[in-house]
């Protein structure tokens, strides 16, 4: 049914230059990447890859495919997301042995934890390259850095160790040197429904050159490196004359010489899908396991996720969030009514009857707390008067006539776009005008105008306003839009009134 | 906290009641304004032999003052509101907001039996106590848009 996608690693290769340094494993990996991409027969448009922040994670710069350069650590939950939204999509988390496991420790464990189906890719050279070499949680006891003039005391952590323990249902570890390796664990961590996590080991040519030179020099790595075939023996050595044994007294792995005493039979078989079995195998660094070491199946989270919303769907109808919105809770406070009452009763001089004071303060329990209700309100949730404006060259006179035909203490100034220029205000008038000797016929409203005053926007707090009010003593504030375009005037007597209606 | 048994149980006494000054009933309008302007006054409390007798807001200003200069030589008591709506000291916050409602002003002066001026209780009363009940309302809590201010004390 499919058409066949034909693409190739050009197709994935951006127009961006390459800025790690010039030796960096970086470059090994990215080549993988964007030669296992095309074999997936996936369209360029669904892959996405996120990445948090570290040399590793200028990776996306360099895919010419959807991809975010994201928050430090953040990288697997923001993956988590964009999987969630579009399970459609193939998703790559690029981080580092700092990014991943430092800064976002905690993210990369939820991850796996849900086994959210990603892909993610631990670039570890045991060190901060970025910030030109400080101790990384990866690096050995030991390690003299800046930031460990006399050698690590930490215990580092074992990527593969971490992400079994997260819940990963794909567990690899591959090395940057050897590209074929890492292409077909690449592959096969796609094509893995749920968490794939393959730690990468990479040289950092400049602060922690050598790193895993055990594992990747070419004379070493025969007689140091185990590659893991599954339902095959764990054997390595260049004549394959080692092998593991399990050590049922020291509880681990045991390495033999394949001979006299021990024969290919008693060497263990590599099972991917023994949790005790990886464990052991993530434990060594002699000789240091390589491949698949882990993988089962599992339900994912969107799986999890879709299938929930489905069966809620199915039996409560489509959610509606205004509802939820507002089906948060509500307590009644109980009113000390009768209480209250007679203090009013007996102490109003006026002339205040009982009939008006149930009126204004009701009688009906209150539903909310008031302060409570306050603290949450906008200014558009007390809808403010719509502003009665004039022209900044327009004559005082007409300003006064204006005032008074509408009873109002402040007009707006705008200037012919609509912005807002000025207030003019009955303060004004009584500083400025009145007493004063001025023709009101000669004079404009800009020259009496105050220039620039301080417009809130419509989502401002109500406190806010108070706290104008009673701070700059304003009894009347601009309301604007996101253009400067007034939209009202919001009145002390607008809050007074507010507060009247809920008494 | 709780706003509304607040208001209901806040004497007035307690509350910001300094949002007037006073002028004698003998006084020409030229001569209050003058106070007002003096003190950035909106509010002034008229008083016959230190007794509440008037009340004079800016409001009387805009709308009979401003425009029309004969009234300057005029004595307030002419353009002032003779015997205005007050309380007396017991009265709670809640009393003066109703009536506040009930009369549609601005100002209720708080008086004491014998009509002595205790204080003005009015929209910026209010709004200080509300103030009050959140002390850690701020400024800058949200992105405002048009970032202002004005240099002037008169804003608006």
């Amino acid at each position: 049914m499919a058409t066949e996608i034909k693409l190739t690693r050009k197709d994935f290769m951006s127009d961006q230059t390459v800025r790690w340094c010039p030796g960096c494993g970086d470059y090994a990996i990215l080549a993988t990447v964007q030669k296992t991409l095309p074999r997936l027969g996936i369209p360029k448009e669904k892959f996405v890859f996120v990445s948090g922040i570290g040399c590793s994670s200028r990776f996306p710069y360099y895919m010419d495919t959807y991809g975010i350069h994201s928050i430090h650590g953040r990288a697997p939950t923001l993956a988590t997301g964009i999987k969630l939204s579009n399970p459609d999509l193939s998703v790559w988390v690029i981080t580092g042995d700092g990014d991943a496991l430092s800064i976002g420790g905690n993210h990369i464990l939820h991850a796996g934890r849900r086994n959210v189906d990603l892909n993610i890719l631990l670039f570890n050279n045991r060190i901060y390259g970025l910030t030109k070499g400080q101790l990384s949680p990866t690096s050995p006891v030991g390690t003299r850095t800046k930031s460990s003039p006399y050698g690590s005391i930490e215990r580092p952590l074992y990527p593969v160790e971490v992400a079994l323990a997260s819940g990963a249902t794909f567990v690899a570890r591959t090395i940057d040197v050897l590209q074929k390796d890492m292409g077909e664990i690449m592959y096969q961590a796609a094509l893995h429904k749920g968490l794939a996590f393959i730690e990468i080991m990479q040289n950092c040519v400049i602060f922690n050159n050598g790193a895993w030179f055990d594992y990747s020099d070419r004379s070493k790595r025969a007689e140091n490196d185990l590659f893991l075939e599954p339902g095959k023996p764990m054997v390595f050595g260049k004549n394959k004359d080692k092998g593991l044994v399990l050590d049922e007294e020291q509880g681990g792995f045991r390495v033999v010489e394949i001979g006299d005493e021990y024969s290919i039979e008693d060497i263990v078989i590599h099972d991917p899908t023994s949790l005790e079995n990886a464990f052991l195998l993530s434990q060594l660094t002699y000789p240091m396991p390589l491949g698949i070491i882990y993988q089962v199946t599992k339900p994912t989270y969107c799986e999890g996720m879709w299938g929930q919303i489905q069966q809620v769907k199915a039996q409560k109808g489509e959610g509606n969030l205004r509802e939820l919105y507002y089906s948060a809770d509500t307590w009644e406070v109980v009113a000390e009514e009768e209480e209250i009452k007679a203090e009013v009763k007996g102490t109003v001089e006026a002339s205040l009857d009982e009939a008006y004071i149930d009126e204004v303060l009701g009688t009906e329990p209150v539903q909310v707390d008031l302060a409570e209700q306050l603290a949450g309100l906008t200014l558009h949730d007390l809808n403010p008067k719509p502003p009665i404006t004039i022209n900044p060259s327009a004559l005082m006179d007409h300003a006064l006539s204006l005032m008074k035909e509408h009873n109002i203490g402040a007009l707006l100034v705008v200037s012919p776009d609509r912005h807002l220029m000025g207030i003019i205000t009955e303060a004004d008038v009584v500083d400025r005008i009145a007493g004063q000797d001025i023709d009101l016929h000669q004079v404009t409203v800009g020259e009496f105008m105050t220039k620039e005053p301080i417009g809130l926007p419509l989502y401002a707090s109500v406190l806010e306003a108070v706290h104008f009010m009673t701070q700059r003593r304003f009894r009347h504030l601009p309301v604007v839009d996101e253009n400067l375009h007034p939209v009202g005037v919001l009145s002390s007597r607008d809050l007074v009134e507010f507060l009247i209606k809920h008494l | 906290m709780d706003l509304l048994a607040g208001l209901k149980q806040e004497p007035v006494t307690m509350m910001d009641l300094s949002d007037y000054c006073t002028a004698d009933i003998g006084a020409t309008v030229q001569e209050v304004l003058n106070q007002m302007q003096a003190h950035h006054c909106r509010h002034v409390l008229i008083t016959k032999e230190g007794k509440l007798a008037g009340i004079f807001t800016d409001r009387d200003v805009l709308l009979k003052v401003a425009d029309n200069k004969d009234a300057l030589g005029q004595p307030i008591s002419e353009l002032m509101t003779p015997e205005p709506w007050t309380l007396s000291k017991a009265a709670t916050a809640a009393d003066a907001l109703a009536l506040m409602a009930r009369h549609h002003i601005r100002n209720v002066p708080i008086v004491e039996e014998d009509r002595s001026i205790v204080g003005n209780f009015t929209h910026l009363s209010v709004l200080r106590f509300l103030a009050e009940q959140f002390p850690d309302i701020s400024i800058g809590s949200y992105p405002v848009y048009p970032r202002r201010f004005s240099r002037r004390r008169h804003g608006g």
